[in-house]
């Protein structure tokens, strides 16, 4: 597989710091990178515009679910037949999209989840407080999407071209991710789950979700049943 | 007549003309609005009227009758006001997104003269160029042999 033909999408708000990091590696791999800045305060933007990538910059924030959508936007536009989501912050290993690519080649998946909840290894790299709170975030969502995965918030994911066209996420925030599962059920998308690794950083740690957050996201999503 | 009374009516009366004259919506809106107007500035000035509607439905007190359903009034109003907020949101994400999508595009326009090779890292890739290769190729994403 030509590597182009890949098209990572990596929404960044704020990762300044660690997004030259981030997508280093990906650029180097020849990879088709789409990034798109909601709306950063910080240098992102400056940043950006000395890469390699492709660089969509919301006039807005709008939040992490409508930045992925703008850049699978991007990707059907331009034909793209696959599309990562890639996490900004770096706590994915590009080597790792591969793996969750193997499955829509050989024809087996539509759409590929990573899961850091399939290895033991991974597993225990999870911090306790986090663990718990992704558990309940996997009921939630199972309950409410109808598709039961190990690990639904995981940021990580490979989307077949059928895919693309199938997923259409209204959820600007982060309820996307119970979102995309709901939509994969309702498409009928064959969908498979792939082990991968999260890298824990004292970075990703201060700027990952805070419990709080996780209140409205079911709040967004039961809103969402409601049709509201 | 009490003192509070005349205020309340003031109160509602304002209200009512500020709905009709700023809002600009459906007539039967403001039907609806008018009416219930009418009908709180009567039970504020008759409230022998509430109680005995309130005694006739089994509720003690004329003002409790009032409370009661305003509360559920107020509730659906917030529902409708939330609703709304959620669908302008949608909208604007929408607009916001065009306007992002375009002006990449017009960018990846400006840049394609003036463009390198895209494995280039001190050039801008020129996305055009380098997703050239996805549209032509697209029948063949994924040979057999997959390694990057």
């Amino acid at each position: 597989m030509n590597s182009r033909d890949v098209f990572v999408v990596v929404p960044a708000y704020n990762e300044g710091e660690v997004l030259r990091d981030t997508l280093g590696p990906l650029i180097a791999q020849g990879y088709s990178v789409v990034v798109v800045d909601d709306c950063s305060t910080d240098h992102t933007q400056e940043l950006l515009a000395g890469l390699p990538v492709v660089a969509i910059r919301h006039p807005v924030n709008l939040g992490q679910g409508a930045a992925l959508q703008t850049g699978m936007e991007f990707c059907k536009s331009v034909g793209a037949q696959l599309a990562i989501h890639f996490d900004a912050d770096g706590q994915h290993d590009y080597r790792q999209i591969a793996d969750l690519v193997a499955p829509i080649c050989d024809g087996r998946a539509d759409i590929v989840f990573g899961s850091r909840f399939l290895r033991s290894a991974d597993r225990n790299e999870v911090p306790r407080v986090k663990r718990v709170a992704l558990k309940i975030g996997i009921v939630v969502s199972g309950v409410l999407s109808g598709v039961w995965l190990s690990d639904t918030h995981n940021g990580f994911r490979a989307l077949s071209r059928k895919a693309l066209e199938a997923i259409d996420l209204r959820e600007a925030g982060f309820a996307h991710a119970t979102e995309i599962l709901e939509q994969t059920r309702c498409a009928r998308l064959r969908y498979l789950e792939v082990a991968t690794t999260i890298r824990y950083t004292d970075y990703s740690r201060a700027k990952g979700q805070r419990l709080s957050n996780g209140i409205n996201i079911v709040l967004d999503l039961i809103l969402r049943k409601l049709s509201i | 007549m009490s003192a509070i009374q005349p205020l309340l009516i003031a109160l509602l009366g304002g209200l009512a003309v500020l709905y009709w004259t700023r809002l600009r919506s459906r007539s039967l809106d403001r039907f609806v609005v008018l009416v219930i107007a009418a009908a709180a500035i009567v039970l504020v000035s008759v409230p022998e009227l509430s109680t005995s509607i309130a005694r006739r439905m089994g509720v003690g007190r004329g003002t409790d009758l009032v409370l009661y359903l305003s509360v559920i009034g107020i509730g659906f109003l917030l529902v409708l006001l939330f609703t709304r907020v959620r669908q302008n949101q949608r909208q604007m994400v929408i607009i916001a997104r065009h306007v992002a999508l375009r002006e990449a595009a017009d960018r990846r326009n400006a840049d394609s003269h003036t463009t390198a090779l895209p494995g280039a890292t001190t050039a801008r890739m020129s996305a055009s160029d380098a997703l050239g290769d996805a549209r032509t190729s697209s029948g063949s994403v994924c040979p057999p042999e997959r390694s990057p």
